[in-house]
């Protein structure tokens, strides 16, 4: 087990360290980093201090390296937009606001995908399990962003029942959460179903109902726990859907998210706040892509740690 | 086999005292799309109080099914038990309700299946499922301790060592003999009637096969249950059983005492299988196999099913089912379906000896 | 003997509902999918100039905003008009080649460096199929979407780099199916056979592996054409796609979302458009698997 855990934190080192290469590598992409790095307009003196902040006048490897002591420390530079304002300062402001949209569209999802998933296994070829395909093929089929501004004009402008914007209340969340959390629902519900049907077929839940286990203990006890197993090594996909999800549907609702930030970055060109956020992004779900696979290693108890 | 000559002063007459369970012409399609499957088709058998009953037949001859039926565990959604009677104790098992049906199972008629690698479930540990044997027929109204008590009893009943132990032990942790004892013990747990065993030890290699079947008869003459047998292998049919019935292609086609039909198989198909059965006594170059092979569900023959595998087989054997003959043997209670016992003095000839 | 038909729990024979019936037929038959995909992607894209009523880039701000003609707005513009006064209809349709042309460029691209590399490490094993696979998890743990902002930032939006990123999202998805599967015919007979022969590394490959793999490539690629021509326009809405004035689909739902008080129209019928075209691309997919991949089910 040790040395399982061991051996995915490396992996996952090694996962965090191409990524910074990779950001490191597109800012250079550009020519003159400095182009990327600052506004136009940047005074000569100005321009000297990135130089030297940057080590931009050393050889590239080392610049790398100067890059990512100074991510380390968690110094990715100042906002260009907010001038005076630390990348890394922005971003995580904006973190919890993120966060607390994905875990509500994680809930909507589970509570949906879960029964739909389980119903259509056990009342297969049913018109449930048609129901449950349906919504599956159109979610996996329809944009976010596209869903967004339906609901927003379906919702707010015509029925007047949510808030098209913003954030503040319970009804400000409704319409995001379900919207990033829609997508989920697709494809949570399919794993679901495949492995509920696979565990309703297998011989411990025949023995089951040799020892007279009621049939809904079976599929919810004997089916469902195993059942449930495999979708679990999709939460941490599942995650960094969500995150994804949450650039474009906080774009769409103005939600004050770090993917509404990295948005507004985007357009200003603000580049080290969109370094930031890339970087922030992929260790969260990398992190949550460890903890699910060691989470995963106690909860099934087959698992080997080879 | 000791209370073979007991069991032969009783037997012309079927439904004495001692039976526990009789089966009238029990049949069970599978519905598929593309045939209708008649996986069991009009069995008859029953089974007395303590005995061993065998059911011997090649993959696909409606065995499984046919102790699947019995409690009401057909393959679902395809299958569905189209006609007959399933007599336990003066109550047809037909008539009952799904509630009624799982009272029944486990603690009544119990069951253990082939594998024991897939029959326990990976999730629970083995005291888990086991003590769920208990409280699911029982209620809950066992205290924690007592259960405990009890599972780690019934292990031990099973020949488990240090069952304190393995009672929080996961299956994968188990080997395959151990988990079939595990799977063995649950299907005791509440005193059956009858245990089905479906081919327990055909996942187990040779020496935990025979110390499992040893397992079993000991637990038989200790509990008094009555078990029914299926397997492939005439062999351990001539171990355990008392009895045995030979089904082909959803058919019971010859019935009767082990000794009977092992000395005299009458039907051509149980002589054949007999004679494929290596005998340590008799040396034979090359075993006896069947030419041919079981018919596909959409092409059941309208005569006797065996009759394009048969080397007696004539003109009538392929147009018109033969009738059941019985007593033709020195036995009683033997029974077979070929047209050939027409001619009392007909037996099938060797094929190796 | 539970292998046997006897016992297998058949999965058919109930009788079906009318619902099922319809939807097996629409499963079965992928006409229904065939007949939107040329109607809403295909003809479109290649007789744009001839069957689109105006020019997609010109509108006059005098026409600006004009309901579609079902809708009460003039009977000149099917679909209606956006800020700009362009023909909402005009613009999907010429929007449909953007969408073709960037998921058969970045399939293309991935397809072909996906498959390269799941070869060499499927065939050649030992350190190339180590890094092949390393790199290929890396890349399934980075949101394509993230690396799409990082490129946009770094060196600005354009076609080629919308093509570039989408490549270098789907090549693993390519590379590790294609592992797999050369794996396991590298076992087989006739490989084996050809090794014996004497046959190149080169030759076994090309023509003792590759033709048994082009049903996966076949089957991957329908699957992700849907997915690729939704992040396309998820980028472009975004700003980090197809620059404007492009009628790239992404782009004019973002257009038309500062207006969805006043003309809901503008960013609805280029999300119907993607909606009808991705919908039957995977209802295509979903059928071509089940035909020529069964196994490739979990992808």
């Amino acid at each position: 087990m040790q040395r399982f855990i061991i051996r995915r934190l490396l992996q996952t080192l090694v996962t965090l360290l191409a990524v910074s290469i990779i950001v490191f590598a597109l800012a250079r992409l550009s020519g003159d980093p400095r182009d990327a790095l600052m506004p136009m307009e940047a005074s000569r003196a100005d321009r000297e201090r990135i130089l030297v902040h940057w080590g931009l006048d050393q050889p590239v490897h080392m610049q790398y390296l100067v890059f990512i002591g100074n991510a380390l420390r968690g110094d990715f530079g100042e906002s260009l937009q907010w001038p005076g304002r630390k990348a890394l300062d922005l971003v995580l402001d904006r973190l919890g606001n993120t966060m607390e949209l994905a875990a509500v569209a994680l809930v909507f999802a589970i509570a949906l995908a879960v029964p739909i998933g389980v119903l259509s296994a056990v009342h297969k070829d049913s018109r449930t399990d048609f129901l449950g395909k349906l919504i599956a093929l159109l979610g996996q089929s329809l944009p976010h962003f596209w869903i967004g501004i339906v609901f927003i004009w379906i919702f707010s402008v015509h029925l007047r029942w949510l808030p098209t914007s913003g954030r503040g209340t319970f009804q400000h969340m409704i319409m995001p959460a379900i919207v990033i959390g829609w997508f989920q629902v697709a494809a949570l519900m399919r794993l679901i179903r495949s492995s509920m049907l696979e565990s309703l077929d297998s011989e411990y839940v025949k023995l089951a109902r040799i020892k007279g286990v009621s049939e809904r203990m079976i599929i919810w006890k004997h089916a469902f726990r195993n059942a449930a197993i495999t979708p679990l090594t999709y939460f941490g996909v599942m995650m960094s859907y969500l995150v994804v999800g949450s650039i474009t549907t906080e774009t769409v609702f103005s939600w004050p998210g770090v993917g509404y930030l990295v948005v507004q970055a985007v357009t200003a060109r603000d580049f080290q706040v969109v370094q930031t956020v890339a970087i922030v992004f992929a260790t969260v779900i990398i992190l949550m892509n460890l903890a699910v696979d060691i989470l995963y290693a106690y909860i099934d108890p087959r698992i080997r740690y080879d | 086999m000791s209370n073979e000559p007991t069991l032969r002063k009783n037997t012309t007459q079927r439904a004495n005292g001692n039976v526990i369970l009789d089966v009238k012409d029990l049949r069970t399609y599978l519905f598929t799309k593309k045939a209708v499957v008649k996986a069991v088709d009009g069995v008859s058998f029953f089974l007395r109080k303590g005995e061993t009953f065998g059911i011997v037949g090649e993959s696909g001859s409606g065995k499984s099914t046919t102790a699947l039926s019995l409690l009401r565990m057909e393959p679902k959604p395809a299958g569905r038990i189209v006609g007959g009677e399933i007599w336990f104790y003066g109550e047809n098992i037909l008539d009952k309700n799904e509630k009624e049906m799982r009272k029944i199972r486990g603690s009544r008629i119990s069951m253990i299946l082939q594998d024991p690698q897939t029959s326990l479930n990976p999730v629970f540990t083995i005291g888990n499922q086991v003590s769920e044997a208990f409280t699911v027929q029982e209620g809950r109204k066992n205290n924690q301790g007592t259960l405990l008590q009890r599972v780690i009893d019934l292990l031990r009943k099973v020949n488990i060592a240090a069952p304190e132990r393995r009672f929080s032990d996961y299956p994968h942790q188990m080997s395959g003999g151990m988990k079939q004892r595990v799977v063995g013990a649950i299907s005791i747990s509440c005193a059956p009637d009858i245990v089905i065993a479906d081919e327990p030890t055909s996942a187990l290699d040779l020496t935990i096969q025979a110390q499992y079947l040893r397992l079993l008869r000991e637990i038989q003459q200790t509990t008094g249950i009555s078990i029914i047998f299926i397997t492939h292998d005439f062999g351990i049919v001539a171990k355990m059983c008392d009895r045995v019935a030979i089904m082909y292609a959803g058919k019971i086609v010859e019935h009767g005492p082990v000794r009977a039909i092992f000395n005299h198989p009458l039907h051509p198909y149980t002589h054949a299988l007999i004679s494929s059965v290596p005998r340590m006594e008799a040396r034979v170059e090359r075993l006896f196999s069947i030419p041919g092979q079981l018919p596909a569900p959409g092409e059941m023959p309208a005569g006797c099913r065996f009759a394009p595998r048969c080397m007696y087989a004539d003109d009538r054997c392929h147009k018109e089912y033969p009738p059941t003959f019985g007593g033709l043997s020195e036995h009683t209670e033997h029974t077979t379906d070929c047209w050939r016992l027409e001619d009392p003095t007909w037996e099938p000839k060797s094929y190796s000896r | 003997m539970s292998k046997a038909v006897a016992t297998q729990p058949l999965q058919t024979g109930k009788p079906r509902s009318v619902s099922r019936l319809w939807w097996r037929k629409l499963r079965e038959l992928p006409l229904v999918s065939i007949i939107i995909l040329l109607i809403v992607l295909v003809i479109p894209a290649l007789l744009a100039e001839v069957i689109a009523p105006h020019n997609p880039f010109e509108g006059s701000l005098g026409k600006r905003l004009q309901a579609p003609a079902f809708f009460g707005g003039p009977s000149e513009h099917l679909l209606g008009t956006d800020h700009q006064g362009r023909d909402i209809l005009s613009r999907i349709i010429y929007g449909s080649r953007i969408s073709i042309a960037v998921a058969a460029a970045g399939i293309l691209i991935a397809g072909i460096l996906g498959t390269l590399l799941g070869l060499m490490a499927g065939y050649f094993r030992g350190w190339i199929d180590a890094l092949v696979m390393r790199l290929v998890d890396i890349t399934l743990s980075i949101p394509a979407i993230l690396v799409a902002l990082v490129v946009a930032a770094a060196i600005g939006a354009r076609f080629s780099s919308v093509v570039f990123i989408i490549a270098l999202v789907l090549w693993a998805v390519y590379a590790r199916q294609i592992r797999g599967e050369t794996l396991k015919w590298s076992q087989s007979d006739f490989v084996a056979r050809a090794r014996v022969a004497g046959a190149s590394h080169f030759r076994i490959l090309t023509r003792h592996i590759l033709p048994n793999v082009t049903n996966t490539l076949i089957v991957l690629a329908t699957l992700q054409v849907g997915f690729v021509i939704v992040f396309e326009a998820s980028l472009s809405f975004l700003g980090v796609g197809i620059p404007r004035p492009n009628p790239a689909w992404g782009l004019m739902i973002a257009d038309g979302r500062k207006y969805v008080m006043s003309a809901w129209w503008i960013s609805f019928f280029p999300g119907l458009a993607i909606m009808l075209t991705v919908l039957s691309l995977n209802m295509l997919g979903d059928w071509l698997r089940d035909r020529l991949d069964p196994k490739l089910r979990q992808v």
